[in-house]
Parts: structure tokens; sequence; C-alpha cells
């Protein structure tokens, strides 16, 4: 074979070679796909199959956080003893409907995240400490009671609107506890109490939960002990200790002013919470010559007015706020129940907010005395006592009272406005909480009221609403700001 | 940190709107010092407004007393041989009073107990003496619920009493109260048997009536003591 022969076919072996080559590695290149898609899609499946998505992954993380709770909260000891109602809150009962009921919410916000394991732990620890405020609703055959219950207080996850309805005779507790974030919180049905006794009860949580935690709280300022014993003049009526049967309150006959608005379903409520400078407020209400209570409200019965002649609704009836006042201020009373009376402060028409200021002023001062209060808790305290009353069988008083709400109930206020003032708490907690939230539940025919809470230099004011127009809020915090007073606003946030 | 120019107002960076005027909140380089702390850690849920529906439960007494109307009107026009509205307002009655207000009120086993010894009893006298009139034109016809159907009924709820505070060591005191209106109603029949038809031979309305009263006897002798303090919280003026 000559050597060219040779050359070519060595060439063509090697061209064929070649092409081999090409398809092996072009094989081996599809069957490499092949396999990494296999894979991948293996891994997606498996994906699907076992491991659970981040929204699974956390849903799956809250269910054990509950039950570990729930296992904790069955540790919680209560007391034998039962307690009547007081006297404001035998009204409450009988007026609670499906979609109203009186509760009002009180939160801190904390410097550090909130842990619920603690949190329950410390719940366990209070609540025999407060065994009115934890007791379950009962009915006796003449009047409702209150009773331990078997049913624990368990703290929960914030996921609804705030003040959502409590079944009120459901055998559980009349109040809640919650947290999310660095809030934690407590809505009390006012059927077991006042703002001033939610207050004592917060702080005495939130003392417990610090010293789970390991910090020292040694200053005990409206901050009760969980070792001390119940003691009876916290639990005790004081509307009964406090009346002398003398005084009687006089009649209130002016029928307020009622805001409208489109209601939000099923009795739902928004809550605009305003974050502001008590020493500023204070300072500017000094201004007027006025208290910083005596300046809000002056503020909220101009923006009242101002939103009535927006709508261009009639002037016949005046602007009445609703401003509930603490007795314990006027005698001594240590008591965890209810303990507030109600002044009607009554805007006079087309003022500047100066003179409306002097008319609040001068309300006040008529108002919050001792003689009036005296009148007030008699009047009431002798409306219970009326014999023929108290032997009507319950479902009967119910009914009479139901009526007398419809009547007469909340006519007299246009909007309630209620003023905590400032928040005594042990000094250890200034440098764990931030501030004290205050906010009033839904009520049948208040359909926006106020609360406010001081605390340091933080003052925060939470509109309450159930109806979606917010112009009273808007106009209220525009003369506020219109002051040169710093708000900062927060709200739910509501998916529609 | 967001702020409102038309509220002139800071707010949490949370939001996009205005909490007051739904204007959109822009980005503003100074600050509310005194909130900038809290706006950092102040966090909220979502949430939604509620959607479950209380009209039923608000106004289901009011739909069946429509509902028995509106069969009443129809019963006296069209057919008024007949009395079946009456039937269906019996039986209106008795789901609104026994079993609706039970599940919207979140009743407990032994208040729906001593409640059905109200409304089974009465509801089961109501048919007879509807389907008496309705054959009859009287109440002669009556034979079944006062000798036997009420109470057969009321010896039931009275023994499912007992059973119920037997078993239910943390919650007996609740069935031995609920005892008592039971025991008051099973007097009911014989009392009735002796002014009605004194001639009559009743022996279950008897039994009924020996044995509620010997078992209350019995149940307040074994559960005295903690009964005591029950009745002075259910009875306290």
């Amino acid at each position: 074979m000559s050597k060219t022969k040779i050359d070519k076919s060595i060439k063509k072996s090697a061209k064929i070679a070649k092409k081999e080559l090409k398809r092996e590695l072009k094989q081996a290149n599809r069957a490499f796909d092949l396999r990494e898609n296999a894979t991948e899609k293996q891994r997606k499946d498996n994906a699907k199959g076992e491991k659970p998505s981040k929204k699974n992954r956390q849903r799956t993380e809250d269910q054990l956080l509950r039950e570990r709770i729930e296992e904790i909260a069955k540790r919680q000891q209560v007391g034998e003893k039962w307690y009547d109602l007081d006297n404001a809150a035998l009204i409450f009962p009988a007026s609670d409907s499906v979609d109203m009921s009186n509760m009002f919410r009180q939160g801190v916000l904390l410097t550090e995240p909130v842990d619920p394991i603690v949190l329950q732990e410390a719940v366990n620890l209070i609540v025999p400490r407060f065994p009115s405020l934890t007791s379950a609703l009962k009915r006796g055959l003449f009047w409702h009671y209150l009773e331990p219950t078997q049913t624990p207080l368990v703290v929960e996850k914030e996921n609804t609107l705030p003040c959502r309805t409590m079944a009120i005779d459901a055998g559980s507790p009349l109040i809640r506890v919650g947290y999310y974030g660095n809030r934690i919180y407590v809505e009390y049905s006012h059927a077991v109490t006042d703002g001033n006794g939610g207050i004592t009860f917060l702080n005495s949580l939130l003392g417990c939960y610090f010293k789970l935690l390991g910090h020292e709280i040694k200053d005990k300022t409206n901050c009760l002990n969980h070792l001390d014993k119940p003691k009876p003049e916290e639990v005790s009526d004081d509307y009964r200790r406090y009346s002398d049967d003398k005084k009687r309150k006089r009649a209130m006959d002016k029928t307020a002013y009622r805001l409208a608005g489109k209601r939000l379903p099923n009795g739902s409520m928004i809550t605009v919470t305003a974050v502001m400078s008590a020493s500023k407020v204070n300072a500017k209400a000094k201004e007027y010559l006025l208290t910083v209570g005596q300046l809000l409200t002056a503020c909220l019965i101009k923006a009242v007015q101002e939103d009535r002649d927006f709508y261009v609704r009639s002037k016949k009836k005046p602007v009445i706020i609703g401003v509930p006042v603490n007795i314990r201020k006027h005698c001594d009373s240590k008591t965890l129940r209810n303990f507030v009376a109600l002044m009607h402060v009554e805007g006079e028409e087309d003022r500047d907010i100066k003179a409306l200021g002097e008319s609040v002023k001068r309300q006040f001062a008529e108002q919050d005395n001792e003689e009036f209060l005296k009148a007030y808790v008699n009047f009431n305290v002798n409306a219970s006592r009326n014999a023929l009353f108290k032997i009507l069988p319950l479902p009967v008083k119910n009914l009479a009272l139901k009526f007398i709400m419809k009547l007469f109930g909340n006519r007299a206020t246009t909007c309630t406005f209620s003023n905590l003032g400032k928040i005594s708490a042990p000094e250890e907690f200034k440098d764990k909480v931030l501030r004290y939230d205050f906010n009033l539940g839904p009520q049948p025919t208040v359909l926006t009221s106020v609360g406010a809470a001081a605390y340091g230099d933080c003052l925060t004011l939470t509109f309450a609403r159930t109806i979606e127009e917010s112009g009273v809020e808007k106009r209220f915090f525009r003369y506020l700001t219109e002051m040169g007073l710093d708000v900062a606003l927060e709200t739910e946030r509501v998916e529609e | 940190m967001k702020y409102c120019h038309d509220c002139k107002a800071y707010a949490w960076e949370g939001l996009d709107n205005c909490p007051l005027c739904g204007s959109h909140l822009e980005e503003v380089e100074e600050k509310f010092e005194l909130y900038d702390k809290q706006n950092a850690v102040v966090s909220r849920p979502k949430v939604t407004y509620r959607r479950e529906s209380a009209f039923l439960k608000k106004k289901s007494f009011v739909l069946i007393l429509s509902i028995i109307a509106v069969c009443i009107l129809i019963n006296v026009i069209i057919t008024p041989w007949s009395l079946w509205s009456a039937y269906v307002a019996c039986g209106g009655l008795a789901a609104s009073f026994g079993v609706l207000s039970a599940i919207y009120n979140k009743r407990r086993l032994y208040s729906i107990l001593s409640v059905s010894a109200l409304v089974a009893p009465l509801s089961v006298a109501a048919v007879d003496a509807i389907q008496s009139l309705d054959r009859l034109g009287n109440f002669s016809g009556m034979s079944f619920s006062l000798p036997y159907a009420v109470p057969g009924i009321l010896i039931g709820i009275t023994i499912a009493l007992d059973v119920l505070a037997m078993i239910k060591k943390r919650k007996y005191r609740y069935y031995t109260v609920a005892l008592l209106p039971t025991t008051l109603l099973s007097l009911v029949p014989q009392i009735l048997q002796w002014t009605i038809k004194p001639s009559t031979p009743g022996f279950l309305t008897f039994a009924c009536f020996a044995f509620a009263i010997a078992n209350l006897l019995i149940m307040t002798i074994i559960y005295w003591t903690k009964m005591k303090g029950e009745w002075r919280r259910k009875m306290h003026l």
C-alpha cells in the first residue's frame, strides 16, 4: 500500500472517530441534562411533599407555640370565692349584644419583642392575685355574679381587630391577654373593672413578666405583688361604700347630637393611635389656662361640630362629650372594680377653641367635685336598691334594662373621651416600656370614642370608631397640628 | 420617616396611606424624635373585617315568628278546615327556645337539660292538644302527653342530671342546681292529673312525682355542703 493511501485511510478513520466522539459527547450531554432535569424536578416534588413553604412553616410554628402556651395555661390556679357585680357593672350584661360589648383595651409597647411563653407563665402567676378580674360571669336567679372559672386565661397572638365581642356568659374569663411583636395588650369587659383597675392589672402582669425575664422590679407603684393575697378592699363595691343616701343626681334631660356614618361590617372597629409629646401638649394647654384633658375635650367638641356642619346636619341637638371621672381621686379607695362617674360636657355653638376651652373648664369644675360625684353615685345605688327591682327574676330584669338602655342609654352623649392621665408605674419600667395605649370598644350608639394615656413624655390618643368616615379625628388632629404640635399616627393594617 | 402633607402628621412605617385622609404618605428627611424609636419596633398584624354574619343570631326568633304568622295566614285563607299551621307554630317555637337559643347562647349541658325539661313537655303537650282539636274539635282526645310522654321525658331528664352530677365531679354542683327546676316541673303532671282527671289513675305521673321528690332529697343529702354555697350564689339578692 502506498504511503498516500495509508495517510488517507488514517485521516478517514480519524474523521470517523471524531464524529463518533462528538456523537458520544452529545449523548452524554443529553443524558446529563435529563438527569439534571430529573433531579431538579425531584427536588421540587420533594419540596412540595415534605418540606413546608415559608407560610406553612410559620403556621406550624404558631400552632406549636399555641399548643405549648395552652399546656402552660392548664397549670393555672383559681380561687373559690365568688363576687356579686359592682353597681356600675349591673347594666353591662344586659346591654351587651351580638356585635357590641362593653370592652376596652390597654396595652404597652416594649423595647424588646415579647416572649409569649414567659408572658403565659406571668399570666399564670398573676391570675390568682386578681380573682374578681379573671372570673367568669354567671347567671343567678336575681342577679349575675362573678365566679372563678376552670377555663384558663390563655395568651393569644393578635390576629383580629381590637376589642372583638366577647361572649359574656360563656364561662370564660372576662379579660383577654394578647401580644404581637413588641406589644402586650389586655382587653377587659367593663363588667369586671374600669380603666384604673385595668392599669393596675397590666402593671402587675408586666412586673411579673419582667421578673421572670430576670429583671429586678423593686418599686411597687401601681403594681401589685403576685405573691400577696387578694385584699378585701381591692374587690369591694365602693359605690355602696361611697353613697350616703342624701343627694340625688340631677336628671340629664338633653339629648345629644349623634354622629352618623356608614357602619363597618358586624361591629368591627378601627382605631387610629396618635403619639404626641406630653410636655408640649401640656405647655399648649397651659397657654390656654386649661388642663390637657380640658384642651383635648374642647378640640373634640370643635371637631364634632365642624364634622356636623360639613355634612349639613341639624344643629338642634348639642354636641355632648361623656368624660369618665375617677372617683378614687376624691376618696380613699383601693378597689380594682368599677369606680367611675360620667360627666357630660356640652359644647356651645359657634365658638373658637379658646371660648370652648373656657366653657369646658367651667363644666369640669361644676361636675368634677365631691358633691356632684356623691349625687351621681347615690342616684345609681338607690336605683339598684329598689326592692321591687331587686326581686324581679334576672331574665325580666335584663329585658327591662335592655328597654331602658334602648330608650335612654347613650342618648346623652355624642362621643366618649376617657383620659387615664399620667400612668403611674414602677421606676424600673422606664427603660423597658416605651408607651401605654388605651382605647374603648364599640358601643351601640356612641360611634366614636377617644382614649388617652400618658407615660413619660409620650401621650397616646386612640380614636376608636365603628364607622368608615374618619372626619372627626381628621379635624381633631388638624387642630393639634395647627397649634404646632407634632403627631405620629398608627392604625390597623386592614385587608379589604 | 413617613409624612402626610395634608394632615401635617407623621405616620408609622408600615402604612402607605394616611389613616386620617387617605393621602399617600411620603418619606421625609426630618424626624419626630419621640416617635423615632417607637417607629422601629411597632408591628401590627394584617387583619380583616369580621365577615361572619350575625343576622340569624340576632333575628332568628323574629324570623321564626314571621314564618309562623305567614303559615297561619295561609292556613286560615286556603285550608281553614285543617290546623297544620299550629303544628308549624309548635315546632318553630320549640326549635327556637330549645335548640337555637342553646346554640347561640352557647349553653352548657346542665342549662340545656333544665330548659329542655320545660320546652320538651310543653311541646309534646301542645302537639297532643292540637291533634285532639284537629280530630275532635275539643281537648278530650289528649291521651298520650300528660299520662305518658311528659312524665317519661321528665324522669329521663332527672336521671340524666343525676348521672352527670355523679360523673362530672368538677361541675356536679351545676347539675344538682339544675335538678331543682326539673323536680318542680316533674310535680306538675301529677298535680294536673289530680285537678283535671282525679278519677283516672296516672301510674307514670305518680311515679314521676314520687321519684322527683325522693331523688331531690337524696341528692341534697349527698351534696348538701357544696350545694349550699351554690344556692347562695344563685339566689343572692
